[in-house]
């Protein structure tokens, strides 16, 4: 470590400070560490100076700790030494996608009697990349196939698609037919599984697969904070500083066919049939929610990984405010510590007016 | 140096003026399927930025 030489961040480590401690997101490594407030606070008003000077400026009371400090940011490459400090600019934290809407959510059950392909014409026109298919009940397999057979003929703008869906007796010999027939399916998702197994991409299957004993019912299954959703890449972090980190340009059909922000959420647009996407995105109502950042929600915009995690507007703790914590979340931002959500009795109210208990219980 | 009129060009020349242009358009015709296949292949892998919807991650259970 050059002590006499002036520090700086690496421009892709990006510092958040939360009000109990802070975190380093390293959005090149999808690596994230977390730091005192002290260590934030002494790298904001500190970066381009020397640690021998930055020792001087706290009269030498702490050098030891400003020592441990700056090992642990060299160590991990979150700082570099240089005399060209002024070379290396921050990086734009703005956020773009040439994409009118970048992913959709389209929800089937049973019930479900939809013109889907009406609706993947219509997602292909507003340049769609990304689309989730979420199967709860019955596996509607001839479905599944029909619109991933549509993906590929039409040539779609749609370049992965997640699928989730209950287990079924044949389905080791379904996913073994899709996997290469298909290949914008990227996720497959079963639930209601008689084992849990993860199975990463591989040489033979691209696709990542998971299997879980758990049973997913419906939409109010989905919401869901937690650590392992997090996302410390570029694309994700700038659009969680200027965006809604779950809702910006996504659209979704429910499993009734309604045009929604979200399958969760109370408000509809019309039926996807007899209504237009088009006409539901240049509605203000349907677009306003995109701009409800991380730094607008209460809690949230105390927190430390708020522009790494994902968000929810469907579920939250107060239905009646739209800037109110999500509710499936169970960190608190000051104690840093995670309980279960569906145990609070904080948050027993709003369990029970969007009816989660069914989805609450353990198994 | 004087300048002659296409037709004024030595036959020769001129059946390799025509042959290159061909073999230009259709290396660019080539070019275009190339860069295109490539953009396909690329497009049916490209992964999502964040997860889409949140109802499970394996190792939550």
């Amino acid at each position: 470590m050059k002590t006499n030489i002036p520090f700086k961040l690496f421009a892709n480590c990006i510092l958040v400070k939360g009000i109990s401690r802070s975190t380093i997101c390293d959005l090149q490594r999808n690596d994230v560490r977390v730091i005192p407030n002290d260590l934030y606070d002494l790298l904001i008003e500190n970066e381009g100076k020397t640690i021998i000077g930055i020792k001087e400026l706290y009269e030498n009371k702490f050098d030891d700790i400003i020592e441990e400090y700056f090992q642990f940011l060299y160590d991990n490459e979150f700082i570099f030494f240089t005399k060209q400090t002024t070379i290396f600019p921050k990086l734009s934290m703005d956020w773009s996608d040439s994409t009118i809407i970048n992913n959709s959510i389209i929800d089937i059950d049973e019930n479900s009697n939809y013109d889907i392909v009406n609706i993947l014409k219509q997602l292909n026109t507003l340049h769609c990349r990304h689309l989730e298919i979420r199967n709860f009940n019955n596996a509607r397999v001839n479905i599944l196939e029909d619109i991933l057979s549509f993906l590929n003929e039409s040539e779609s703008t749609i370049q992965s698609v997640e699928i989730l869906l209950p287990f079924f007796k044949d389905i080791e010999e379904w996913i073994t037919s899709i996997k290469d027939k298909f290949l914008r399916v990227d996720f497959i998702r079963v639930f209601k599984s008689p084992f849990n197994q993860n199975r990463v991409p591989n040489k033979d299957c691209k696709a990542h697969i998971m299997f879980t004993k758990q049973n997913y019912i419906s939409e109010l299954c989905c919401g869901k904070i937690s650590q392992k959703f997090f996302s410390a890449n570029m694309k994700a972090f700038t659009e969680s500083m200027n965006y809604n980190s779950c809702l910006n340009k996504k659209l979704s059909i429910d499993k009734n066919g309604i045009i929604k922000n979200c399958p969760s959420m109370q408000n509809g647009y019309g039926s996807s049939d007899s209504v237009r996407l088009e006409d539901v995105i240049s509605d203000s109502n349907f677009t306003k929610i995109w701009n409800i950042s991380k730094d607008k929600i209460s809690v949230c915009k105390d927190c430390e990984f708020r522009h790494i995690c994902t968000d929810c507007r469907a579920y939250t703790e107060n239905p009646e405010d739209e800037f109110s914590k999500p509710l499936k979340c169970g960190y608190n931002p000051k104690t840093n510590e995670w309980s279960d959500w569906s145990t609070n009795p904080l948050k027993e109210k709003a369990i029970s007016f969007y009816n989660l208990q069914a989805v609450t219980e353990k198994p | 140096m004087q300048l002659i009129k296409i037709e004024q060009l030595p036959l020769t020349f001129h059946k390799a003026t025509i042959t290159e242009t061909a073999t230009i358009k259709k290396a660019k015709k080539e070019h275009f399927i190339l860069i295109k296949k490539i953009g396909s292949d690329k497009i049916s892998t490209e992964k999502f930025y964040k997860p889409i919807s949140k109802i499970f991650s394996f190792d939550e259970d």
